[in-house]
């Protein structure tokens, strides 16, 4: 009986390590390749005898040789030397969005590009990127996030600046960058409340904030751990710190505010009747999926610019600048609203579902400027500290 | 620390040892250990002494600091959380014993029926990711709409919200306690199934009744793995993240969980690895006193061997009318942990979104998003990667853990102690800080070895947890007599001839469930593969991830109900093959 037991369980160990050892030959290599067709036409767009940009440097104005031939467009050049580079966009965000978006149009538009993402939850996206640059083993082209999430890898100069890129060459006019030149904003993340559709009558919905007191929402709201106290900082910077603080701590004990990661579920599901502090682009999306809910506004809503870094010594310098060029045209903008209902909200010639919502409902945005973002951290965690006790 | 290990080999002859492949393969074997637990653990203890806060704790400019002691410890807070923790974690652990154990002892030494089925009923709540089981159970006992409270209203026509409310201390350990009760089963179970049944009916032909023979000589018997599973389980509920971020901070109760949160997510900044890791030194030093008094308790390791040379069949105990209740037991259990909330991922993963189930929703089922997730290019590169992952990971805990463990348990080698005190460390390493830890390290070494953005990566982190795989076998080992080795050594076998021989088979059921469990840990991880995995190493749990945090709930869902189908088949075929196995020895 030994024996046989010996041996069959003998068998088992190896079988299961050489099917290990397959499983992973058969793997590691590129998971995505790009379309066989697309990249010789991307190729053939770039003939072998047309000198190309150097791959980590594009002119920032290509002057004219010729008066009567015209300037080659940006994303042209862009293209050719993204291609002479690898043809690849590695980035660090928190979630897969920007392929996603960049399948509604961009890798149509510029075959040959191909995109991955290295993901990190928003806080350590800086950490993974820090500790890359510390092993000088940079891997990742584009950073994504506000510029609170951005300060720490701008700071230690992780993140290319003025005379590194150039974001007017993009696209992007002045009020469309911030953090000194350093980040060229994409999307705003309009702070929003939610509701559920059957369970509160619109006409119901508090219109300010001392109206969440009203004992009928006792038991009923639910928040984010971490955007309740964010939301409130906005407030604060308007309204002042104490009085603000005294708000927030007044509302969340007097109803009893349940906090909960799990809070934009909740809400879907008629289990809370209010989630404060959400934003206008999750409830689109929850609508598109067709869940029963709703947003609305009190004063003093906050909105985080969210915005796009090229890494310095990214690997694809050129990749990225071609996806952030693309991603300001009205084809990425529009992609980004269709993909994920994440839309600028203000700004001069902006014009979509989330500005115009803005617009008729006549909301004053408190904006996330480079003036105001440190004070806004800080309120958040005195907001924090004065609700949670964390 | 003097007596961490039970020292079962002081009265044995040694176990001949051959230099060349014997020695190498021990050597080798507490080599990969001391890298696999060495590496999180002290970047763990150094973290905890670095700073500022606003440097990462190996940047150049970070530098020695005790600031994160009061940082976590110094505040009012603190005394509250410990409170609340100890609290929360005694509860889930009470009720995860007694379901778990209870469940374990039916199945492994009664005549209950359909014990097959009832071992994987017990088992599939841990395929399921935790925040699935969390908002399950939030559509339970939620009290707005929660579908027990509805009945309860319904039947008694009472107003309001409630009577159950899922947001409170008991909320949270039922929910924690009842996802433990899996891995205690796991564990008790192969500890019962390896139990001679003959000192029992020994007590029982002595005219000891049946709850005299259980509190006499069953639970004794059994000792060192119900310590060293309450151990590990409680470790477990002090470091879960899942249910208290979910429920805990609604209940509005300090735990670490909660703690840890708000330090990886600051209002500005890095996160404050320093303040975790100095939480965890806490995390360390209960684990260590925890288990120097296991070590203390089960000194005498001989008197817990109900394994020796004699041979033995274990007896199931006739239930007669009493398997009645006890299926009407499991039944509920397998109501609430697998019927309620699988129904809800099927449903969340069939409509899209996250809703009660009605009846007016049935028109709006599809399966757009499993269409979805299977149209995405990168879902059979993770499928792969994550099965390789889980695979190797589990394989390489499995076998370096053995032979840790019978070294420890076995060997009267020097500094014994001190690698048991080192293995046994990585439970109380959370896993943000080991992630953190591995990301340093094998970036640093991809100078000179390319193994950063691989598979491999992720085999070698994820075998970290490989503590609790120790633990299991040290406690299986101390179970087993030293007879059958022994008479292996004095035949003139060699130590791998033994290992192969008496050690493996006689340990087949610990191993199986150290390689479920590290096999399922790593399916549901998303802490390490978030921070390590890559464009090539991409997992499943990073695409759920994905799919959440991007509010796509039915892809999350549908992601969750592939992962606990690849489980279940694992699950089933790693436990014919065991009792394939055992039925012939």
């Amino acid at each position: 009986m030994f024996n046989r037991m010996q041996y069959r369980v003998g068998t088992l160990a190896v079988v299961a390590l050489m099917l290990t050892l397959v499983l992973a030959a058969c793997g590691g290599d590129d998971p995505a390749p790009a379309s066989p067709a697309a990249a010789p036409a991307a190729a053939a767009a770039v003939p072998r005898s047309t000198p190309l940009p150097t791959p980590t440097t594009v002119p920032a104005a290509a002057p004219a040789k010729k008066a009567a031939a015209p300037a080659p467009a940006i994303e042209d050049v862009l293209y050719a030397a993204a291609l002479a580079e690898g043809g690849e966009i590695i980035i660090l965000d928190g979630d897969d969005v920007y392929e996603r978006i960049a399948a509604r149009g961009f890798t149509d538009r510029f075959p040959g590009i191909k995109f991955s993402t290295e993901g990190a939850r928003p806080t350590e996206r800086s950490a993974k990127l820090i500790a890359q640059s510390q092993a000088g083993r940079i891997d990742v082209d584009m950073f994504s996030g506000s510029a609170r999430d951005a300060e720490p890898v701008i700071s230690r100069g992780l993140i290319a600046g003025a005379g590194e890129i150039d974001w007017e060459e993009l696209g992007y006019p002045a009020d469309l960058v911030q953090a000194d030149g350093h980040l060229g904003i994409v999307w705003d993340f309009v702070y929003a409340h939610e509701y559920n559709t059957d369970l509160v009558d619109p006409a119901d919905l508090p219109k300010k904030l001392t109206d969440f007191l009203d004992p009928r929402w006792k038991g009923k709201i639910t928040a984010s751990p971490f955007l309740y106290p964010a939301g409130f900082a906005f407030v604060a910077l308007e309204q002042g710190e104490e009085a603000t603080v005294a708000l927030a701590k007044n509302v969340f004990d007097t109803q009893g505010i349940t906090l909960t990661n799990s809070y934009l579920q909740l809400v879907e599901s008629g289990e809370f009747a209010i989630a404060m502090y959400s934003s206008v682009n999750n409830t689109l999306n929850a609508q598109a999926a067709g869940a029963p809910v709703g947003f609305f506004f009190t004063e003093d809503m906050g909105t985080a610019r969210l915005s796009v870094g090229l890494v310095k010594d990214a690997p694809h310098p050129n990749s990225a600048k071609l996806f952030f060029w693309w991603l300001n045209t009205e084809e990425g903008q529009q992609a980004n609203l269709d993909e994920v209902s994440r839309a600028r909200a203000t700004g001069p010639g902006v014009d979509n579902q989330v500005s115009n919502i803005i617009a008729d409902q006549n909301v004053a945005l408190v904006l996330e400027n480079d003036d105001n973002w440190q004070e806004r951290a800080r309120l958040t965690g005195a907001v924090r500290l004065g609700v949670i006790g964390q | 620390m003097a007596d961490l290990v039970a020292d079962a080999s002081s009265r044995r002859p040694a176990l001949r040892l051959r230099f060349s492949l014997d020695t190498a393969v021990m050597v080798a074997a507490v080599l990969i250990l001391l890298y696999l637990i060495g590496v999180p653990l002290i970047m763990n203890v150094l973290t905890a002494f670095r700073g500022p806060i606003d440097f990462l704790p190996f940047e150049n400019n970070a530098k020695f600091t005790f600031d994160n002691i009061p940082a976590a410890y110094g505040t009012s807070r603190t005394w509250t959380t410990f409170w609340d923790t100890g609290l929360f974690a005694i509860g889930a652990v009470s009720l995860g014993f007694a379901v778990g154990g209870a469940l374990a002892w039916l199945v492994e030494r009664t005549d209950i029926p359909f014990r097959n089925v009832i071992f994987v009923m017990a088992i599939i709540p841990i395929m399921m990711p935790p925040i699935n089981s969390a908002l399950a159970w939030i559509f339970m006992l939620g009290k707005t709409n929660g579908f027990i409270n509805v009945v309860i209203r319904g039947v008694f026509r009472m107003e309001g919200s409630g009577p159950f409310d899922i947001f409170t201390l008991y909320g949270m350990i039922i929910v924690q306690g009842l996802g433990v009760s899996t891995l205690i089963f796991l564990l008790v179970g192969a500890a019962l199934r390896n139990m001679d049944s003959s000192l029992e009916e020994a007590s029982a032909a002595s005219g000891a009744s049946q709850l005299t023979t259980f509190r006499r000589v069953t639970l004794p018997l059994l000792l060192p793995i119900i310590l060293s599973v309450l151990i590990l389980a409680f470790i477990f509920a002090i470091e879960s993240f899942e249910v208290p971020l979910v429920i805990g901070l609604g209940a509005r109760r300090q735990v670490f969980a909660g703690t840890v949160y708000f330090a990886l997510n600051p209002a500005a900044g890095l996160p404050r690895y320093g303040e975790v890791a100095a939480f965890s030194l806490s995390f360390l030093t209960i684990t260590y006193i925890l288990f120097y008094y296991y070590s203390r308790l089960t000194k005498r390791a001989s008197r817990f061997a109900t394994v020796t040379g004699k041979g033995f069949r274990p007896r199931r105990q006739q239930l007669g009318r009493w398997k009645y209740p006890a299926l009407a037991g499991i039944t509920v259990f397998g109501l609430f942990q697998i019927v309620f909330p699988l129904s809800i991922l099927l449903w969340t993963s069939l409509l899209g979104r996250f809703a009660a189930p009605s009846i007016s929703a049935l028109g709006d089922l599809s399966l757009d998003s499993y269409r979805s997730i299977f149209a995405d290019d990168r879902f059979g590169l993770a499928l792969r990667n994550t099965f390789v992952v889980a695979f190797g990971s589990a394989l390489l805990v499995s076998f370096v853990s053995i032979i840790v463990a019978w070294i420890v348990v076995r060997r009267n080698v020097r500094g014994k102690r001190l690698l048991d005190l080192i293995a046994s460390s990585s439970v109380a390493i959370p896993g943000v800080v080991a992630g953190l830890s591995f990301v340093i390290f094998y970036l640093t070494i991809s100078r000179w070895i390319p193994i950063w953005g691989t598979v491999w990566v992720l085999v070698l982190a994820y075998s970290y947890r490989l503590s609790l795989a120790y633990r299991v076998h040290v406690a299986g080992l101390t179970q087993i007599g030293g007879e059958l080795e022994e008479a292996s050594a004095a035949s003139g076998a060699s130590f791998l001839s033994t290992f192969k021989r008496i050690i493996v088979p006689l340990m087949a059921p610990n191993l199986m469930v150290v390689f479920l469990l590290i096999f399922f840990l790593a399916f549901r991880d998303f802490t390490l593969a978030l921070l390590l995995s890559g464009r090539d190493s991409m997992v499943l749990s990073v695409l759920m991830w994905n799919r959440l945090s991007e509010s796509e709930f039915g892809e999350a869902a549908a992601i969750s109900v592939v992962i606990m189908v690849a489980l279940f088949t694992m699950a089933a075929v790693m436990r014919g093959l065991v009792l394939k196995r055992f039925r012939n020895f």
